[in-house]
């Protein structure tokens, strides 16, 4: 995903950061504890990052939540005649896996093709040179801020879209299968704990991590015109969903030995 | 004074630069002609360490600076500044913002003394009303001129400008031209002006490098180019023969 090629070979080696994904991993670690830190900045892309973005997230996990209810009690019904084990099973699917990803993947491609297409404008009408001509680093001034935003609005927003799903959940079950509110949380209660939303805002952070650096990476690397820049967003949403998924399931992996 | 010294450098097999050796005087404007591709802006990316050289050396006064660190370069870009092909202004900031924007993280200026430097430097290229606005409301010239401003606020010994005419209408081009020529004179900056305009390069130059496929292939005062022997130099200077008998005469600059 992230190897060279003669062509990026060719785009002017000129940021020791953007030669490869390592660089720029370990150069945005150096520059997180260097300062200036951008405060004012990292609190604007928090908002355009988790505020901007919650109304798409909080829709989508409420449809998510919908269609995860009503096929679970299908299929169970199918398999073992009754759907007594929907809430729980669904409160799990959710927590463990839906609000996540599929927040993550919302991010990935509305905050991460927006981060792509900004600094690989910047780089094609020379911004980032006139950065570096004036003192600046153009890692610490535009991935730090981004990167820090990112993961705590990750975090954060894959919290509020579990707990919007859940309640989705409940009202689908109440209204298509006629579980309470009561009968519905005793069930979640069972099967699932505060240490699941935990962990799920870990994933959440890690893709909020996950989706600037990778965004960054591939505007870094354009060159040429505005058809560079759509080719660039389109390639820096396709790897950062390629990571969300693979860094979910090394997470998954993880958090197995922990549930 | 800048100096090069058997300068290569090329982006994957293909050679950009070759060998290039030459050196800037202080205080001359020296234009560096081509046609495109042909390694100019790479040239000067080099010497303020945008981009670093294969092999060669870059001197600028005693220091051999090619193998400088991000850190070490930091002080070469005070006193080298460059203007880009493009305006390469930050959207989001007024003009006034973006000629202060340097100013802001290289000096420790109180607010009234800021605001006499980005006023003055406006000044220099004829824009002091105009500070309020944002890139977006100001004409492709007028975004050149206050790109120069922001490097004329940090008051830089030498002046790099990439093509700094390029899509400008003949008016404009006159005037940047002209900006430039009357900069070197009131600031006594050393200026490296990388272009394929011979005619401007014959207004204003006190020297003019002209470079193809990696080599340097003439060198010497307007006067000197034009009695060159040189293929490319003569179509160089066809062109602007062509240009001087459509185009309105214009006053040749002192």
């Amino acid at each position: 995903m992230f190897t060279k090629s003669t062509q990026q070979d060719e785009n002017l080696n000129q940021y020791e950061f953007s030669k490869n994904f390592a660089s720029l991993l370990v150069h945005s670690f150096k520059e997180l504890i260097t300062p200036p830190l951008r405060i004012s900045e990292g609190i604007k892309q928090f908002h355009f990052i988790a505020h901007e973005s919650l109304f798409v997230i909080i829709i989508c996990v409420c449809f998510a939540a919908m269609v995860t209810i009503l096929e679970s009690s299908f299929h169970m019904k199918l398999v073992i005649g009754n759907d007594s084990l929907v809430p729980g099973f669904a409160a799990l699917l959710i927590l463990r896996e839906l609000g996540a990803v599929i927040t993550g993947l919302l991010l990935a491609s509305r905050v991460g093709a927006g981060i792509a297409a900004e600094i690989a404008t910047m780089k094609i009408t020379e911004q980032i040179d006139a950065l570096q001509m004036l003192g600046v680093r153009p890692v610490n001034y535009i991935v730090v801020p981004r990167l820090i935003a990112s993961v705590f609005a990750g975090a954060i927003v894959t919290i509020l879209a579990n707990l919007v799903c859940l309640l989705t959940a409940q009202v689908i079950a109440d209204i298509y299968l006629g579980f309470s509110f009561e009968m519905f949380m005793t069930a979640v209660k069972r099967f699932a704990d505060f240490n699941d939303l935990f962990l799920s805002a870990i994933k959440g952070a890690s893709f909020g991590f996950v989706i600037p650096l990778v965004s960054s990476y591939y505007g870094f690397r354009c060159k040429g015109g505005a058809e560079d820049v759509g080719q660039t967003t389109t390639k820096s949403v396709v790897a950062s969903s390629i990571a969300i998924i693979f860094i979910d399931f090394i997470l998954t992996s993880l958090f197995s030995q922990l549930y | 004074m800048i100096r090069f010294v058997e300068l290569s450098k090329s982006f994957g097999s293909r050679t950009i630069l070759n060998k290039i050796s030459f050196e800037v005087r202080t205080g001359e404007i020296l234009f560096i002609l081509g046609t495109s591709g042909t390694g100019k802006s790479v040239l000067l990316k080099n010497l303020v360490g945008l981009l670093r050289p294969d092999s060669g050396q870059i001197w600028v006064d005693d220091q051999e600076i090619s193998r400088y660190s991000e850190e070490q370069y930091l002080s070469i870009r005070r006193q080298i500044g460059m203007v880009f092909q493009q305006p390469a202004l930050f959207d989001s900031l007024t003009v006034f913002e973006n000629v202060a924007f340097g100013l802001r993280r290289l000096e420790k200026l109180l607010p009234d003394e800021l605001s006499k430097r980005v006023i003055e430097s406006l000044q220099l290229v004829h824009l002091h009303q105009l500070e309020n606005r944002y890139p977006n409301e100001l004409s492709y010239g007028q975004q050149k001129r206050v790109s120069i401003a922001r490097t004329l606020a940090l008051k830089p010994k030498v002046l790099l400008f990439d093509e700094p005419t390029t899509g400008l209408d003949p008016v404009t081009t006159t005037t940047v031209n002209e900006l430039i020529f009357e900069l070197s004179q009131k600031l006594k900056t050393t200026s490296i002006v990388v272009s394929h305009d011979m005619k401007c390069a014959i207004d204003i130059a006190h020297r003019i490098i002209v470079l193809d496929k990696g080599h340097i292939v003439d060198q010497g005062t307007p006067d000197e180019l034009k009695k060159s022997e040189q293929e490319l130099v003569k179509e160089f200077l066809r062109e602007v023969l062509q240009t001087s008998q459509s185009a309105p005469t214009k006053e040749k600059l002192p």
